[in-house]
């Protein structure tokens, strides 16, 4: 089984850091909760109980290591009222992702920077497979009226 | 024309990452760093609960170190012990701190982990206690120091004569044998 995860983190490493990241808030903490989380990964595989796809579970693992990651970031930076103040590219940015909650937030960052599919979201989230539709169609229309001034200005 | 500014918002949000040639490697040495971290806090836990019952049973120190004397590497560990407590005196955190008597350094207890034999060495301090040591056996000593990590006490820990094998979480005590005098070659506590 490590074989597998081997194989998953050579993959698809930068999907996984990209989408940390974005949880996270920050590059750094997020490819920092990458290794961790896969770290773990190795150390639980025993408890790998094969129900779900072995993809999902590392997902799961890692999604918590960003959540832990960002938890702690905001700690150290007193961000606890502007979650959204610092981006992950360091420049700040013009997406306006305060405006959704932390769900649709990371129901959209797995499917945008993981390409993943809506069963491997659910499975990762610990939510039902109904519901990531539901919910990424949401966090997109709310962040389509936020940039519709923009867009037409 | 919104739904394409939303992605390249996104895209501009969290830059694309590179691969990382070395990145599975740092993976499995967390893994094994965190393992390692458990398997020390166990013996530290065992060290500081066989303390109290040492004292309270009267354990002398006299009997206490009669195991294998701790080689060259442990010992300049135990010399690093006495720099920091005279270090902390010099800095005012404290007004007196033990020191050990390193030439009577010996070792204690060996425990059996996944990722090898973990030692605890003893010696006796100068305010009637005991400085500690724990070390990976199988660990390459950096320069003349043991990679490890100590503390001193001023109360006695208990004979040296158990040998605790197994995973961490399931240890099998068993006597070590009582004659391990300073001939003996092999410098591990109950090798």
């Amino acid at each position: 089984m490590i074989d597998d995860l081997e194989e998953l983190y050579r993959t698809q490493r930068p999907q996984f850091c990209r989408a940390a990241a974005a949880i996270a808030g920050d590059g750094a903490l997020g490819e920092d909760a990458v290794q961790d989380a896969f770290a773990k990964a190795v150390r639980k595989r025993r408890s790998y109980r094969g129900r779900g796809s072995l993809e999902s579970w590392v997902w799961r693992i890692v999604v918590n290591a960003a959540r832990d990651a960002r938890r702690k970031r905001r700690a150290l930076v007193g961000l606890r009222d502007r979650p959204e103040a610092a981006s992950p590219n360091g420049h700040g940015d013009l997406l306006p992702l305060e405006l959704l909650t932390d769900r649709q937030r990371e129901v959209l960052f797995l499917h945008y920077y993981a390409d993943l599919d809506y069963a491997t979201i659910a499975e990762a989230l610990g939510i039902r497979g109904g519901t990531v539709g539901a919910t990424l169609s949401t966090a997109r229309r709310v962040l389509r009226q936020a940039l519709a001034p923009e867009v037409k200005s | 024309m919104t739904e394409t500014r939303i992605d390249e918002l996104l895209d501009e949000h969290v830059p694309a990452f590179e691969p990382r040639l070395d990145g599975w490697e740092d993976v499995l040495a967390r893994a094994h760093t965190t393992r390692r971290r458990y398997a020390a806090l166990a013996v530290a836990a065992l060290a500081l609960l066989l303390v109290p019952t040492a004292v309270a049973l009267r354990w002398q120190i006299a009997e206490l170190f009669q195991g294998t004397p701790a080689p060259p590497a442990v010992s300049t560990s135990f010399e690093g012990l006495n720099r920091f407590a005279d270090a902390t005196i010099r800095a005012g955190f404290a007004r007196q701190a033990p020191h050990a008597d390193v030439s009577k350094a010996h070792g204690v207890i060996q425990i059996q982990t996944a990722d090898g034999p973990q030692d605890l060495w003893a010696a006796p301090n100068d305010e009637g206690g005991v400085c500690w040591f724990i070390d990976f056996a199988n660990d390459q000593p950096s320069g003349n120091v043991q990679p490890g990590f100590g503390a001193c006490v001023t109360s006695s820990p208990p004979a040296p004569d158990i040998l605790l094998e197994g995973p961490a979480w399931m240890l099998r005590i068993r006597r070590c044998p009582r004659s391990m005098g300073m001939s003996t070659p092999t410098p591990r506590p109950c090798s």
